[in-house]
């Protein structure tokens, strides 16, 4: 057990590593962001190019209720966009939140409880997509510190059911997950954020 | 005749008509790597030539990097039926497109032989998945959009599904003709599409190795069977050692973005570029959201899945996850795994034609999840049914809008769109001047007007281009981009891409 601990500990210091991404990065890139304005140009500009087309057509089809869902699903997908939960979580951290679902739905836990997890982790990022006015610490607690906790309890599950070669796969993705923080931390950076 | 059966019909009637339906107009225009397969096609179909004179080729040269022969000389063949037109160039594509629907019907059928996938307690029938899963290669946008173009790739992806399924086939049946054809048919995905460069010989030294360990009766046939495709194989491997060959990499290569000075930097950095690009095949934003942000690999604004899509892929993951049995399941994920692998060490990374084989694994895993939540609900089966109907046929609609009322209009650049007016227009005047100038700036123009007018006589001059003083006195037509309303009245006529804004895309002067 002892060498499990120690591999926890490791994983735990490469996300607080990766806790760098979110202090220089004060603002997301704007897909990350929901903004009605642009919904609206959005929806005009799809409209202008149904020029000929009956106007409850094009209505049907660009219209601020199905373009919002759309929208706001695509500002959702972003924040789990591989490239940024490597950057933001580092590989490992993903993985291990990838586990911590499967072991969560697999516990014998009620099905409310793990599902009251689910939910609350799944909605969290839209703390970011509507820029809800809270304090910048408070934002970047709330959107990395769940993941982490929840990433190091889906790692420990799976190194605890996958006795024999768990170990190797958690240290293979370590390290790249290092490797990974190191040679790209300032580089894709800019992809997602503005300040750096 | 069985349901089973008239359902498969109705699948493949809908795969013909959504990817026949406006072919030759829609997308608008032919794009350039379209008009140079064309361009060789009719050239072979001519003379027995490429454009360089070499009589049937192997390997055609093309702005500086060399093609594949297979959809060359399967277009070749399009152009005699049809006669050389966008229909022609685009028809090997819809047609194999439309056969691949039908392939990966039987490739899930034998694949299930080995997954045996259960949700609760109802084993999931194999015809099931099937069906579903050519429905929705059928109607998916990432396959149809390259069925719609003259794109080499569908075609590879139809011989590598087809060699895919003869193997489990000839895994099933023991039946050596299937050996041999499985092999022959990865030999096309070969030499059809780039990408298969790698993923063919793996697969084929993966089927034959697993034959030659697990059938041993099968021996001597493993062995004549790699023999052969070695022999078949060899004028590739010399091709992609040569300096041709390896041109292509060079050009595309991700590595060279990143500038590195030693051979550590290269160690320390390039594991790095290639994991970074991989990881992108598997992004939300690459699937669902976005697509590659090519304006020629996707509708603008849309995903190469439906977005209602996502949920059951996540399903399907879950349910071949808790498969005891792994063999169909490794083949599978193995499909998905191995498919972004070259793509990944190519430039730009996500690109969603070098990984158009992606949609084989992510469709049938699409159609397992479907399937496992049907079987699964027990409680509001019908209205969750209504609804799951409701959401999958306002998407595929509004795709259906998309395609044919925006995508003409808003991409028509990417297809190059204008060219071929263009050079009609120019042929047209060709009687009334004795020169006809075509500006650079309009850099296709030339491979165009050899494909669509190859009687026309123009020079092709630099932005800097000053008349000659022997051609004072003559009459000159400059043909350029639009640069604004400067000039007015050298203007005669000009050359608009479709859509609301009335772009303009060529100007003629007569100087």
């Amino acid at each position: 057990m002892m060498y499990l601990k120690v591999l926890i500990a490791v994983i735990a210091l490469i996300e607080v590593y990766a806790i760098q991404a979110w202090l220089s990065c004060k603002h997301f890139a704007d897909m990350l962001y929901f903004s009605s304005f642009d919904l609206k140009l959005k929806v005009e500009e799809q409209v202008h190019n149904d020029i000929g087309y009956a106007p409850e057509l094009a209505r049907f089809f660009h219209n601020k209720v199905f373009m919002g869902y759309t929208e706001l699903l695509k500002k959702y997908l972003f924040f789990w966009e591989s490239n940024f939960q490597a950057l933001f979580f580092s590989i490992i951290g993903s993985f291990g939140i990838l586990c911590g679902l499967w072991y969560l739905i697999h516990s014998k836990q009620r099905r409310l409880y793990k599902l009251g997890i689910i939910v609350a982790l799944g909605l969290l990022p839209f703390i970011e997509i509507f820029s809800l006015s809270l304090p910048y610490l408070v934002r970047i607690v709330l959107l990395w510190f769940p993941y982490a906790a929840f990433s190091i309890y889906g790692l420990w599950q799976f190194l605890s059911h996958n006795r024999r070669y768990g170990w190797l796969v958690v240290s293979v993705l370590s390290v790249i997950s290092i490797w990974y923080l190191w040679a790209f931390q300032g580089d894709i950076f800019v992809i997602f954020c503005y300040n750096k | 005749m069985k349901l089973s059966k008239l359902l498969f019909i109705a699948i493949l009637f809908i795969a013909a008509t959504v990817r026949f339906y406006l072919l030759d107009t829609t997308p608008y225009g032919l794009y350039i790597d379209e008009v140079s397969i064309g361009y060789n096609a009719q050239s072979i179909l001519a003379s027995g030539k490429d454009e360089h004179g070499e009589s049937f080729p192997v390997f055609f040269r093309a702005f500086g990097e060399y093609k594949l022969p297979v959809y060359i000389y399967l277009t070749a063949g399009a152009i005699e039926l049809f006669g050389k037109n966008e229909l022609a160039i685009r028809f090997p594509s819809a047609f194999f497109g439309t056969a691949t629907v039908a392939v990966l019907y039987f490739f899930v059928i034998s694949l299930f032989r080995f997954i045996h996938a259960k949700a609760k307690n109802n084993t999931i029938p194999s015809q099931q998945v099937a069906l579903l899963a050519a429905f929705l290669l059928a109607v998916s946008p990432w396959h149809i959009h390259f069925s719609r173009g003259g794109f080499e790739a569908n075609v590879a992806l139809f011989f590598y599904l087809l060699g895919f399924t003869l193997a489990l086939a000839f895994w099933h049946k023991h039946n050596i003709k299937l050996l041999f054809i499985a092999c022959s048919s990865f030999l096309f995905a070969f030499y059809t599409y780039n990408t298969y460069r790698f993923i063919v010989p793996v697969s084929i030294l993966f089927f034959l190795t697993t034959v030659f360990f697990k059938l041993p009766k099968f021996r001597k046939y493993t062995i004549a069977a790699l023999s052969a495709v070695i022999i078949f194989s060899i004028p590739m491997v010399t091709f992609s050692l040569s300096q041709g060959g390896a041109a292509r990499f060079a050009e595309t290569s991700a590595f060279t973005e990143y500038k590195t000075d030693t051979a550590i930097d290269k160690a320390f950095l390039y594991p790095a570029v290639f994991v970074k690009d991989y990881l992108s095949y598997f992004s939300s934003d690459f699937l669902f959201s976005y697509g590659d942000r090519n304006g020629r690999h996707q509708l603008p604004g849309m995903g190469l899945f439906y977005r209602w899509e996502l949920f059951f892929i996540l399903i399907g993951f879950f349910v071949l996850l808790k498969q005891k049995n792994k063999t169909g399941v490794c083949l599978l994920i193995g499909l998905l795994v191995l498919a972004p692998i070259i793509p990944a060490i190519a430039r730009p990374s996500p690109h969603s034609l070098r990984a158009l084989l992606m949609v084989i694994p992510l469709t049938i895993i699409l159609a397992i999840g479907i399937i496992a939540s049907f079987h699964k609900v027990t409680r509001f089966r019908i209205p969750l049914v209504l609804l799951f109907v409701l959401v999958f046929g306002y998407e595929l609609t509004l795709y259906g809008h998309q395609y044919l009322a925006h995508y003409n209009n808003v991409n028509a650049l990417d297809w190059g769109s204008g060219y071929k007016e263009m050079a009609a227009k120019a042929q047209k005047y060709q009687a009334s001047y004795d020169y006809i100038v075509i500006e650079k700036k309009l850099s296709d123009a030339q491979i165009y007007a050899n494909f669509y007018t190859p009687s026309l006589k123009a020079t092709y001059a630099s932005d800097d281009w000053k008349m000659p003083e022997s051609w004072k006195g003559k009459k000159v037509l400059l043909i350029r981009p639009y640069y604004g309303n400067r000039h007015e009245k050298l203007s005669i006529d000009q050359v608009y891409l479709p859509g609301p804004n009335q772009d303009i895309f060529a100007q003629f002067w007569k100087l």
